[in-house]
This record gives C-alpha cells, sequence and structure tokens, in this order.
C-alpha cells in the first residue's frame, strides 16, 4: 500500500505522505522524539525509491511537514546537514500543520528528478 | 499535614458511590510560590533552571517557583536572572535590549545591571534619585556542566554552590545535560525515582520492556539513609547473580538513578549514576526536570547512545513525553504517563499506599519535616561538601556472582546483603572515586563470604 505513495513519469517521480513507520511492520511504534522519526523517514524513502530506477541524489524538491512547528521547526533545522548528506542540495520547504496520520510528528513529500 | 486518618472503605462490589476519592486538600510538601512553606524551603536552594546551550544572544523568559523571570547573558558574558517585568512601567524584560552591562528595558531604556541596580534611567531628569531608591529583583545564577542554576532566597542566606563528584569518574565520563517538561507538581516526579518498584511493573513486567529483562525479577526494596537523603535501593538475584541497584534521592529535589539496561550477566561494581536531576518547579502545576546524563564507556555499553539523543524534551528512553500517539501512550505507557495522569497535583489524600511505597513515605516525611524545621527557623540541611568543594554521592549498582552456600532465595538474607552493600558506599565516602570502588569491591565480597560462612 505504502508504494501507492510513488508516481513515476519519465524523468519526473513524486513520492508523498511518507511517514517514520517501520515499513516492514507498520504497526509497529513509531519513534517517540521528532529527530528519530525525521530520520526514520528518510530510511523509508532510501528503500522506497530502492526498486526504482530513482535515487535519493535525484531528488529536486523536499517538503516537510511538522506538527508543533515551533517547538519542533528549530530541532529538525539543525538536523538538515545530516539528514540530507545523501542528497544533491535539494530545495527544502518546511510547514507546521495540525496533525499527521498515524500520530506522527513529521511527514515528507519528495519530488526526484532525473539529472536534477 | 501528612498525618491523616484512614477512611473506612466500603468494600462491597460495584461501590463506586461509597468510595468516591477524597478531596486533595493537602498541599503543605507541594507549594512552590514565595510565602508558602514549602516554596520558602525550595528557595534555600540552588536549583538548575535552563541548560547553557539555551541561552544565546537574545533574553530568555522563564517561570521558576511560581515567578516570571527573565535570564540573559549580557556581552560582558555575565549572567543575569531578573523579575520579567520592569520595576518602572512593567513592560516585560524578554523584550530588553542586552547591554555590554546588564539589560535596558526597551520601552523607556531603564538600564539594570546583572544584580539588579539600576544603571540609568535615561528619561529622567539629572537630578532624579529613582536609580538610587529603586533596584530590579534579581537572583544570583551560576553554570555549571552546561546546566544554569538560580538561588531565588534571601541574598543573606546565599548558600555555598555545591558541586557533585559524580561527573568527573570514571575518566571517560562525559556529561551531556538535558531537560524535560511535565505537567504536574514536582514531588511526583522525586517520587517516581524514590519508588523502585515501578522499575519492575511500568519498565518490564506490565507495560513493555524498557529495562533490561533483569528487572522483571521483583526485587527486595530498601531506603537507607545518607547524609544527603536517602537511597531508592533494589536488591534482586538474577540467576546466579545477586544484583543491587541503588539511587541517590538527595533532598530537597535532586536525584541520580544508574542505568536501567544491566543484563546481570557478568560481575561490575561501580558508582554509576547514569543521570543525574533536579525535579524543578515551574510551578504549583508544572515542573521540568534537568540534569545531565552520563556518557562514559560503562553507560555506553549496556545502552546505545550518544549525546546527540540529549536535550531540551529529548532523551532516549520511551515514555518521557506526549510527542507520541494517544494509542501507543496507552498501549505501552512510560514515567510520562503515569506520572503526569496522577493530576497537576496528585492527591494524597486519596491514595491508599501499600508496603512497596515505603521509599515515596521516606522521601514525604524527609520533605514535610524538613519544610516544618525551616518554618521552625532550623536552616535547610544542605549537601555535605567533604572535599575541594565538593559533595559525594552513592548511586551505584553491584552485580557478584552469589558464592556457593549462599542462600539469597531467602529474602530476608537478599535484603541484608543489599543494605549491607549499599552502605559500603557509605562508609567509604570520603575517598576518591576510584579507591572508594576499591575499597567497597573488598568490603561486599567479604559480606558476601560472610552469608557463606553463617548460612
Amino acid at each position: 500500500m505504502l508504494l501507492n505513495h510513488l508516481k513515476s513519469s519519465g524523468t519526473w517521480m513524486y513520492a508523498n505522505g511518507i511517514l517514520p513507520i517501520d515499513l516492514q511492520t507498520p504497526t509497529n511504534f513509531l519513534h517517540e522524539y521528532v529527530e528519530e522519526q525525521a530520520r526514520k523517514i528518510i530510511a523509508n524513502i532510501e528503500e522506497l525509491s530502492q526498486p526504482t530506477a530513482f535515487r535519493l541524489s535525484e531528488v529536486a524538491s523536499v517538503q516537510i511537514f511538522l506538527c508543533n512547528f515551533q517547538k519542533f521547526y528549530p530541532r529538525v533545522n539543525v538536523l538538515y546537514p545530516s539528514l540530507f548528506e545523501k542528497f544533491n542540495s535539494p530545495s527544502i520547504s518546511c510547514v507546521g500543520v495540525d496533525g499527521l496520520p498515524r500520530g506522527a510528528l513529521i511527514s515528507m513529500n519528495f519530488v526526484f528528478l532525473k539529472n536534477a | 499535614m501528612l498525618d491523616k486518618t484512614i477512611p473506612v472503605r466500603d468494600t462491597r462490589p460495584y461501590s463506586g458511590y461509597h468510595n468516591r476519592p477524597a478531596p486533595n486538600c493537602d498541599q503543605y510538601i507541594t507549594q512552590v510560590s514565595a510565602g508558602t512553606p514549602g516554596g520558602e524551603y525550595l528557595r534555600k536552594y540552588w536549583h538548575p533552571f535552563l541548560l547553557s546551550s539555551e541561552l544565546k544572544d537574545l533574553p530568555v523568559p522563564v517561570r521558576l517557583l511560581g515567578e516570571d523571570l527573565v535570564v540573559f547573558r549580557d556581552k560582558s558574558s555575565r549572567l543575569g536572572l531578573l523579575h520579567r517585568h520592569c520595576v518602572h512601567r512593567g513592560s516585560s524584560l524578554e523584550f530588553g535590549i542586552v547591554a555590554e552591562r546588564g539589560i535596558r528595558c526597551c520601552y523607556h531604556g531603564w538600564h539594570f545591571d546583572v544584580d539588579g541596580r539600576i544603571l540609568d534611567t535615561p528619561a529622567e531628569p539629572a537630578t532624579s534619585q529613582r536609580k538610587n531608591n529603586l533596584t530590579q529583583g534579581a537572583y544570583p545564577v551560576r553554570e555549571w556542566q552546561g546546566l544554569i542554576f538560580a538561588y531565588m532566597g534571601p541574598i543573606e542566606d546565599l548558600p555555598e554552590f555545591p558541586t557533585y563528584d559524580c561527573v568527573d569518574h570514571p575518566q571517560d565520563n562525559e556529561v551531556v545535560p538535558f531537560s524535560m517538561s511535565m505537567p504536574c507538581n514536582w514531588v511526583q516526579i522525586v517520587e517516581n525515582g524514590s519508588d523502585p518498584m515501578h522499575n519492575a511493573f511500568l519498565h518490564a513486567i506490565v507495560a513493555g520492556q524498557q529495562f533490561s529483562p533483569a528487572f522483571k525479577v521483583l526485587p527486595q526494596l530498601d531506603f537507607p539513609e545518607t547524609p544527603l537523603g536517602f537511597l531508592s535501593m533494589a536488591t534482586r538475584k538474577v540467576g546466579d547473580y545477586v544484583f543491587v541497584r541503588s539511587s541517590d534521592i538527595i533532598l530537597p529535589n535532586m536525584g541520580q538513578f544508574p542505568n536501567g539496561g544491566n543484563k546481570v550477566d557478568q560481575e561490575s561494581l561501580g558508582i554509576r549514576p547514569f543521570l543525574t536531576r533536579w525535579a524543578v518547579a515551574v510551578d504549583d502545576t508544572h515542573s521540568f526536570y534537568i540534569g545531565f546524563a552520563h556518557l562514559n564507556s560503562y553507560n555506553k555499553s549496556v545502552r546505545k547512545m550518544t549525546k546527540e539523543d540529549f536535550g531540551v524534551d529529548k532523551i532516549p528512553f520511551i515514555g518521557q513525553t506526549d510527542n507520541r500517539p494517544y494509542h501507543e501512550r496507552q498501549q505501552e505507557p512510560g514515567d510520562f504517563d503515569a506520572v503526569v495522569t496522577q493530576g497537576p497535583v496528585a492527591n494524597r489524600n486519596a491514595e491508599h499506599l501499600g508496603t512497596t511505597d515505603r521509599g515515596v513515605v521516606a522521601f514525604r516525611r524527609m520533605l514535610a519535616n524538613a519544610i516544618k524545621d525551616h518554618e521552625g527557623g532550623k536552616t535547610p540541611l544542605k549537601p555535605r561538601i567533604v572535599k575541594q568543594g565538593t559533595v559525594s554521592t552513592y548511586a551505584h549498582e553491584i552485580v557478584l556472582k552469589i558464592p556457593i552456600g549462599v542462600d539469597l532465595d531467602d529474602a530476608k538474607k537478599l535484603s541484608e546483603f543489599g543494605h549491607r552493600a549499599a552502605m559500603a558506599f557509605v562508609e567509604f565516602d570520603a575517598l576518591p572515586p576510584a579507591q572508594r570502588e576499591e575499597a567497597v569491591k573488598h568490603k561486599v565480597k567479604s559480606i558476601l563470604e560472610s552469608m557463606a560462612s553463617s548460612s
């Protein structure tokens, strides 16, 4: 079902609503801290994109959705260098939201572009 | 006060109507505001309230013991902690402009030094005596181990700033600061640390495997007094080993806790705080615990972690915040869920304590007596400084193989061993930590061997 979050067309691929869940056992508990959840999302998108022709270095855009923005934005912001070290300087935006599926604190959308 | 008449309970089934909780009317030990017995007592101690890393070049508003304050570092790197509202017209100094010396109120430019003295009232005539006959309320501040501490009592009673032996031992120890918010009264946080039985149930048996499986073994409890307060002790027989885990409860609000990850599969003995923390009151119904983790080779060997795992509202254990999805908190609750849901101020009149609550009772009694003594004019007991400004502490772990011939299945003997072993850490507390561990090891082994000969 998660693979429905990926949609590709030619040189583009969209990966929306990527959550910090355990892909093998989605019912497992989420990590408690936003830093761990952010890292889990990156691990998930790397794993999800593995069977496709796209790689993290081809991500052109990342949209981050964050609960409790005032509290968590500074904490996520300092993670950017380590979080996106496998990426090729994507365009990143981060917005605060009221709530996310599964009670997650953070979710991300990715846009892949071949030869980005 | 704590003495109360035990109401007669209706023990029939479905007796909810007849057994409603008693009203919560006893706040002697929980109140923190100025003028209350508890609040005045707490004001005689240094309390950490902010991580140094949280204070950058702008002032930070804080609330502490029911008082609204502002902390800042002036451009000469001196720390100031002032009443938040300007003594002139009440504007918040969180919008003050930090100066080379002190801070200047944004509204009319009144300029305050870090000790509250008024340096300048620029809108007033040159002949004005305002700056000489007023001061902004200010409190002394100290910085230690990445934490900022305040003393909020009368300046004439300013106590020596205590430092603790735990930070430099073992040699590779690195302290990493953290703070965690808890929307409840501060006493509940200390009581949680005074209750080693909850480690077995909340952290191992009932709510999930949060500590190592060794914690599933129900322990013998003991709460021996130390020069600082008491030890919150659990002694277990785990397979072929005896396992003693003792946490420091230090009046009024400090505690030190060993790691919950000991697998009890090899012998070891040591002064073993993993967390050193203070439960600090924001006001009667909000608190935070703040302190530092000890990242050394031992603690990292039993629980995988890095210094990045600690910070503001961040420590690497499950269940310390309300950030988790509600249903997951219900499925595997943690300390936050157990402690905060006791209520903003736990209703102690509605409790029915059991034999395993002796540590909670010991803490309440010590605290109530200390507050009462303070009300009666006595100087509160301070940490005992034994050497070069340093206070010896007592949190430790012992894991020893049980010699053949020693029967520690006997609960009384198990408890006796734990007590005597823990007391060895008190007996040798004047020694430097490494020598102290050696002396304790020798003594504890001889205690165990003597139990073999007397079995």
